[in-house]
């Protein structure tokens, strides 16, 4: 049979650039990728672009999640429904009347400040937001969320759930962000000691459901589950928001500061919902909180 | 050579490779909890490496190199660490080649479960340089459930490989 004159040469006689030099030349550009990016930290802006291509991914992805969920839940619950309906009436009841509480209180609390004219107080959620995907390894005390730029969420913003606080979001994408969680490698959370007062910096240490208290005097009041609430002089955290509970205090006489070892109250691991907190203003330094008192005579 | 042995030496289709390689990519970014996450093994460079193995390998070091950037900007890694270890096993895959064709199945498996710990290793070495840290030791029982679901790859995408096109039969 005689071949046409296109026919293209077998792939045997092909010639090209070798395998090996192909894997130095793929290893010397993901080493350069990687160096380049641990010193200008311009993966953000690729990350965005990705993050436009990933996110109806993740959000395709956590959408079958919680329907697989819901649909195996509803199996389960089908029998215990009633009872679940009824627990959760209850729950509403209560929460009902110690909201009614809470706002009469509020008032009360929002008209005082204004009287001593400090800054507005509380928690404001800009936003409430669902897990996409969380990171893997290295990156595993980091979360992306469904919302980004245009939903309002900018960098600094807290990560909330109802038992406590999650994290800080670090970078803001379109339509995704990435949260570094309280118990990220060196994540530092202003905190104080909801049974003395005492004030302290809680850093996350990179292993899961842990986070230790740094520079606490050996001889400071602290003992194992005592709770940590944020104390609100970063600006980022609202005050009086449950953090962790203490695990372990190792007080060393060759030491300085006792090792204080902590477990976050939030459901790190398991929550899938959040809350996005917007950061509180910084007090205004010459508000009348801020100014020195007046002499008295 | 008999027609058993010349289909096997037909090289994959493209859909098939890219659509495995995208199948393995999705269920990877699965996202399940925390505790779980560690022990679950890399299929997508599972995947990537038994295309680099198979005969005219139809998966290169290039499309390693850009399925790891895929995946370090998916998965919240350090960007560039998981393009150059994959290229890297693209390429060590393609020159095992013919010395997997002979061997055992049994074998396969631990060279596939050491190439999985090399990875696994030289990726902790990265994180570890660049300053963080690594998922731990629970992360070492991962390379060993990838090698054990080495199996199922040839089951799951050998079949289809194997059916001879029209053309050929026409031959």
């Amino acid at each position: 049979m005689v071949r046409p004159a296109t026919h293209h040469a077998p792939e045997l006689f092909r010639r090209g650039i070798s395998p090996g030099a192909r894997c130095l030349v793929g290893l010397a550009a993901a080493t350069a990728l990687l160096v380049t990016d641990a010193q200008y930290d311009w993966s953000d802006s690729l990350r965005s672009g990705g993050e436009r291509l990933t996110a109806p991914l993740y959000s395709a992805l956590a959408t079958g999640r919680e329907q697989t969920a819901d649909a195996l839940q509803h199996l389960q619950l089908q029998g215990s429904l009633l009872e679940r309906i009824r627990e959760l009436e209850d729950q509403n009841m209560r929460l009902q009347t110690g909201w009614q509480s809470l706002s009469s209180l509020r008032q009360e609390n929002t008209r005082l400040r204004e009287l001593l004219e400090l800054p507005p107080d509380g928690i404001e959620p800009v936003r409430f937001v669902q897990l996409l995907q969380r990171g893997r390894s290295s990156s595993a005390h980091r979360l992306l969320i469904n919302a980004g730029r245009s939903e309002g969420i900018s960098l600094g913003m807290a990560l909330v759930e109802p038992n406590g606080v999650v994290g800080q979001v670090v970078r803001v994408g379109g339509t995704t962000s990435e949260v570094a969680l309280i118990t990220d490698k060196g994540q530092a959370t202003p905190v104080q000691i909801a049974r003395t007062g005492q004030r302290a910096v809680l850093i996350g240490d990179g292993i899961a459901e842990r986070a230790s208290l740094r520079f606490l005097a050996n001889n400071a009041d602290i003992e194992p589950g005592d709770r940590l609430v944020t104390s609100g002089l970063d600006s980022v955290y609202p005050a009086g928001m449950a953090v962790a509970t203490v695990t372990s205090v190792e007080r060393d006489t060759q030491s300085e500061f006792a090792v204080v070892r902590c477990r976050p109250v939030a459901r790190l691991e398991t929550q899938r919902h959040f809350a996005v907190v917007r950061p509180l203003v910084k007090p205004d330094p010459g508000s009348a909180a801020n100014r020195p008192p007046p002499d008295t005579p | 050579m008999s027609p058993a042995t010349e289909q096997q030496l037909l090289p994959a289709s493209r859909r098939l490779v890219w659509g495995s390689l995208l199948v393995a990519l999705l269920v990877d970014l699965v996202p399940i909890t925390a505790s779980i996450d560690l022990l679950r093994p890399d299929l997508c460079l599972l995947v990537l490496i038994y295309w680099s193995t198979r005969p005219r390998p139809p998966a290169s070091v290039w499309s390693g190199w850009g399925l790891g950037l895929v995946k370090d900007v998916a998965m919240l890694l350090p960007t560039g660490l998981g393009a150059g270890l994959y290229c890297l096993c693209a390429y060590v895959g393609t020159h095992l080649r013919k010395t997997f064709d002979q061997m055992a199945l049994h074998a396969q498996m631990l060279v596939v479960a050491l190439l999985l710990f090399a990875v696994l290793g030289l990726r902790a070495a990265g994180q570890l340089w660049l300053g963080l840290r690594w998922g731990g030791p629970l992360e070492l029982w991962s390379p060993l459930f990838g090698a054990l679901l080495w199996p199922l790859l040839p089951l799951l995408l050998e079949t289809r490989r194997d059916t001879p096109s029209r053309g050929l039969q026409g031959d």
